[in-house]
């Protein structure tokens, strides 16, 4: 587990990271999300124990992860500038990680590369930059540590090699509980892997939530009331998070369970009542609109 | 795995990555070393130079000292090679996301960078040694000198490597990183050139002689002056490896913190830490605000004013600090952000330049209390100043001779408790320097001096009677302080004043203890013939083998029993030439003895002479009937102007005046060539000590005589002041009635502007 509280970290006159407290269980995918300049690189190189902490920690299963290598073994980062030695191939690589990292798996990895087509002998400064993300992940993964941490990982990478990427995650987390923590500014490409996502924004975390819960836990209604009598009883008894009339159609988004909501639905007199799924997106800005962020100006 | 296993991985891999640095580095140095050392042994062996000096020039070139500056370069690019990453904000997030902590980090880059050199160098070492034993020239202790200055190598390698890797952490920008660590290792020695800029323009009392008592904490400030300083303060001794030993350690230790407390995220940015903006900005804005001052004396000293001093001094100072400020800044429009400081900066610098300018801290005027002396030593610059003083050093290529500044080395030896006439001739000389405390105000009034000089041509008539006397005797004093401190004062006092104490210094054994080296070179068997040779440079004399010792012998008690007196009231009979051992071989003339001159009443070595065959007892003169003419040119009122002036504004024509001619010839002018003969001193020793001998001024005399082979040849001779014969004076005056002109009789007038 990954346990961050009230950690900051200030560059010159302005802080990065303010104050944030989060945790990350074990055995799940973390979504880190924010717009550019959020502080999710920042963040993710603290856990990585590249960068000191101005307050606060950050430990990895209760040990401080900086200036700890014991602790750092069991952390692979992949920076968003995944840097290679001049002129290496994956071999190169391949064997420099093998050096630093004990429980590398070279025969998945040679696997891995034959799989993504890419050369085992082929200079890396020749590859495209999908293709360097690719190695970059492949190396992350073969060297089976308990934490991934991912930097925009997914950007780059065509939807295909996107989706080949997330089976692998899902297989790793399957086999062996690897924890990836993987940090992107699109919220569309988390949705579908990830299990537990926090927003960063201006060095603070907005929320950091089970999205099981969070999509468990809000829902939109679509409906017509009999009457505005109907309409008020009904309203008047949920938990509201926003609500939007268009005439007499009415698009509530309410906090609570689909339970609740049935049993409030059938108290009520509808002419036409639906429950609509909702977005991570969606979800996102409501949550947000709450707090009085203007979330549609902060996530892409 | 262990850390140990994850440190030697990266150490392997890190090598492996290195292996063109290391290739090109064994490359250079086998060339430089055990190359140009087989170049050199053939080049000896093709001369025919004896084993001993081969010997001696082998040691030469395997020691260290003129490729050291190439270790430290290398220091440097190896430093930025190993830890260059740092800079790179990508390769930082691999290597510091790395299951390693940053002291583990620093061993390895340090080790991937210095293990190689030494297996390099080592190997190199041993193929010189190769060079050495094939070419049939070991033992003798050649073995020795490879071996210390491979372990001296070693560490002038890492004392520059970890003044480097220092530099880099404290940067964000490998550029400003290498100038930092220029700066670390060159500043001090830069500062203090500023200052002996300063001082040598600004002081009159500024002595060139600098202290060679090298305090070991300077060394620390210093690193790039490190071997060269402490070898020729305390020489090849134990003393010098543990003090570079230690210096190194202390760079390294400093080096491995600076390393390990430095935040991963100033890779990008100028300086890790925004304090050190002030620190390195200021001091250069210093610096070159007072090197853009001084920048006008060395293009034209005599046209430097107060005001294009300030206007220069200003002028570098803001271009420094706004080009400081752009690359400290990375930004353009911060150029005059921290404008209070520049003020600051400025401010400083303008006192420490007020300081040497205007003399205001009485740096001219400084005579220490007596009881703050310890003690104090003189070197009498005006005498003896064609002697050589030397060191045998056992490390020079040749002879293990260095030879080193006389006065510095007078003043390092001597050490007199007896500081009476010493402070004696510190009061003259201080009494005799300039009173005007503005070194403005001096340059400005010389140039009046020459302008008026150059408009001006004094009449300086030959007359029998001597004129003022204007000669001056120059003098330097080192003082030893109580307090530890060594000072330095150059003076130049009346002669007719000074006489009387410096007679009193020259005659005391300690000053000729000092001065004299004759009985070091006693017993070496450097030379491999001593000759006399006389006024004409013709040789009369030669001693060779056991002859030699002896006459040194001779010839030191008589130099340790001359006085002041007979250096004025006499002139040297013979010069002295030592010629060296293994010289003509080596392509060049060394003469240790060079200087030494054998005086009429050198009774011990005269009579050792003599005893050998010499014919020593006249001083050697043209005889009369080789003389085929005299020819006397006076240029005394050459330029005599036709309206005397002392204001240089004022303008006036001029009419340049030839010099006249007097020739006097063998058939009929024999008495007067006799006359002439007798009194004349000859070109060779005209210029010994000459300082005590006032000549006939502004007289061009040659005396034309028949060679043996039947030429014509000349010599140039001067008279005694107020010897010139009455006959001579009056011809000179009657060829200026006559206008026998020594130019062909031609004769040329200009005019200046007229007001």
């Amino acid at each position: 587990m990954i346990e961050i509280q009230g950690l900051s970290k200030r560059f010159d006159d302005f802080y990065a990271i303010n104050g944030i407290s989060a945790t990350i269980e074990e055995g799940h995918v973390f979504g880190l999300v924010g717009t550019n300049g959020a502080g999710k690189s920042t963040l993710l190189r603290m856990i990585a124990g590249v960068l000191k902490p101005t307050d606060g920690q950050v430990t990895v299963d209760g040990r401080q992860v900086y200036e700890a290598p014991e602790v750092k073994k069991d952390i692979f980062y992949i920076s968003d500038e995944q840097y290679y030695f001049a002129n290496s191939t994956p071999e190169d690589m391949k064997n420099y990680y093998k050096g630093m990292y004990e429980k590398f798996d070279e025969s998945r990895f040679n696997d891995l590369l034959g799989k993504f087509g890419l050369g085992t002998n082929r200079r890396i400064n020749t590859f495209s930059k999908g293709m360097k993300k690719q190695l970059s992940v492949i190396l992350g993964v073969c060297a089976n540590t308990k934490y991934l941490l991912c930097d925009e990982t997914f950007d780059g990478l065509d939807p295909v090699m996107r989706q080949a990427v997330k089976k692998i995650f899902i297989a790793e987390l399957e086999d062996r509980a690897m924890t990836p923590i993987i940090a992107s500014h699109n919220l569309r490409e988390l949705e579908d892997i990830c299990d537990h996502v926090g927003l960063l924004h201006q060095g603070g975390i907005l929320f950091s939530k089970d999205l099981d819960e969070m999509k468990l836990g809000i829902h939109r209604l679509q409906c017509v009331f009999g009457s505005d009598e109907d309409k008020d009883s009904f309203l008047s008894g949920l938990n509201i998070m926003s609500h939007e009339e268009r005439g007499s159609l009415h698009t509530v988004t309410v906090r609570g369970t689909r339970e609740e909501l049935e049993e409030a639905l059938s108290k009520t007199h509808t002419v036409f009542a639906e429950v609509l799924p909702l977005s991570l997106e969606e979800i996102f800005i409501s949550e947000t609109e709450v707090v009085g962020y203007d979330i549609k100006n902060i996530i892409a | 795995m262990t850390s140990r296993t994850l440190s030697l991985n990266l150490f392997k891999g890190e090598c492996k990555r290195r292996l063109w640095l290391y290739a090109l580095t064994l490359v250079v140095f086998i060339a430089l070393q055990p190359g140009a050392l087989l170049m050199d042994i053939d080049r000896w062996l093709m001369w025919g130079i004896r084993p001993a000096m081969m010997i001696a020039n082998i040691k030469g070139t395997v020691a260290i000292s003129y490729i050291g500056i190439l270790f430290m370069i290398l220091a440097v690019i190896y430093a930025t090679v190993c830890y260059g990453y740092i800079f790179s904000r990508s390769r930082v997030d691999m290597y510091h996301s790395l299951p390693m902590n940053r002291n583990e980090l620093f061993v390895v880059n340090y080790l991937s960078g210095l293990l190689p050199f030494m297996a390099i160098e080592l190997m190199v070492s041993l193929l010189q040694m190769c060079v050495v034993l094939i070419k049939g020239l070991g033992g003798h202790g050649i073995g020795n000198v490879i071996f210390s200055t491979y372990i001296y190598s070693v560490f002038l390698f890492m004392l520059a490597y970890s003044i480097t890797i220092l530099a880099l952490s404290l940067c964000g920008n490998p550029v400003i990183g290498l100038m930092l660590s220029g700066a670390v290792m060159l500043g001090y020695e830069f500062t203090e050139m500023i200052i002996s800029w300063y001082s040598n323009f600004c002081f009159q009392t500024h002595s060139y002689i600098s202290s060679e008592d090298y305090p070991l904490w300077k060394l620390v400030l210093s690193p790039s002056s490190f071997e060269n300083r402490l070898g020729n303060t305390i020489g090849d001794t134990p003393v010098r490896f543990m003090v570079l030993i230690a210096v190194t350690v202390i760079y390294t230790l400093l080096a491995a913190f600076l390393y390990r407390i430095r935040p991963s995220e100033s890779a990008g940015k100028a300086v890790c830490y925004k304090i050190l903006q002030p620190i390195i900005r200021m001091p250069l804005v210093v610096i070159a605000a007072l090197s853009g001052g001084i920048y006008l004396v060395f293009v034209s000293g005599d046209v430097m004013t107060a005001g294009w001093y300030w206007m220069l001094f200003a002028f570098a100072g803001i271009l420094t600090h706004v080009v400081a400020e752009i690359v400290l800044q990375l930004d353009f429009k911060k150029a005059i952000r921290h404008w209070q400081q520049l003020i600051i900066s400025l401010a400083v610098a303008a006192v420490i330049a007020c300081f040497f300018l205007y003399d205001i801290g009485g740096y001219d005027r400084y005579i220490p209390k007596d009881n703050k002396v310890s003690s104090a030593a003189i070197a009498l610059s005006d005498i003896d100043m064609d002697i050589s003083s030397f060191e045998f050093t056992g490390r020079g290529a040749g002879e293990d001779i260095e030879y080193i500044d006389r006065t510095a080395y007078i003043l390092r030896e001597m050490k007199s408790e007896n500081n009476t006439a010493i402070r004696q001739l510190a009061s003259l000389g201080v009494a005799s320097i300039d009173p005007e405390r503005s070194v403005f105000k001096r340059i400005e009034k010389q140039r009046r001096q020459e302008m008026t000089y150059d408009g001006v041509y004094y009449s300086q008539k030959i007359s029998s009677e001597s004129s003022e006397d204007n000669r001056k005797l120059s003098y330097t004093i080192r003082y030893d302080l109580t307090n530890g401190r060594t000072v330095y004062r150059t003076y130049a006092a009346s002669l007719s004043e000074a006489y009387a104490p410096a007679e009193a210094i020259y005659d005391s054994a300690e000053y000729k203890e000092a001065s004299y080296q004759i009985d070091e070179m006693i017993g070496k068997g450097l030379f491999d013939k001593v000759t006399l040779t006389d006024s004409f440079y013709d040789e009369v004399f030669k001693l060779s083998g056991d002859d030699i010792d002896t006459f040194l012998t001779e010839l030191d008690k008589d130099m340790k029993s001359m006085t002041l007196k007979r250096i004025v009231d006499e002139y040297p009979i013979y010069q002295v030439t030592g010629i060296m051992k293994d010289s003509e071989m080596m392509g060049y003339y060394n003469d240790m003895l060079y200087g030494y001159y054998i005086y009429p009443d050198y009774t011990n070595t005269i009579a050792f002479l003599k005893s050998r065959g010499a014919n020593v007892d006249t001083v050697q003169r043209l005889a009369p009937d080789r003389i085929d003419h005299v020819e006397i040119t006076d240029y005394s009122r050459a330029n005599d102007p036709v309206i005397l002036y002392e204001d240089i504004d004022a303008k006036a024509s001029q009419q340049f005046v030839e010099p006249v001619k007097v020739m006097y010839n063998e058939d009929e002018d024999k008495a007067i060539i006799k006359e002439i003969n007798d009194i004349a001193v000859y070109d060779h020793f005209c210029y010994v000590n000459s300082i005590f001998k006032p000549y006939e001024e502004n007289l061009d005399i040659n005396i034309f005589y028949q060679t043996d082979n039947g030429f014509l040849n000349s010599v140039y001779v001067r008279i005694p002041k107020g010897k010139l014969p009455e006959k001579v004076r009056d011809d000179i005056e009657k060829a200026y009635e006559e206008g026998d002109y020594a130019n062909n009789g031609e004769i040329y007038a200009t005019s200046t502007i007229i007001d």
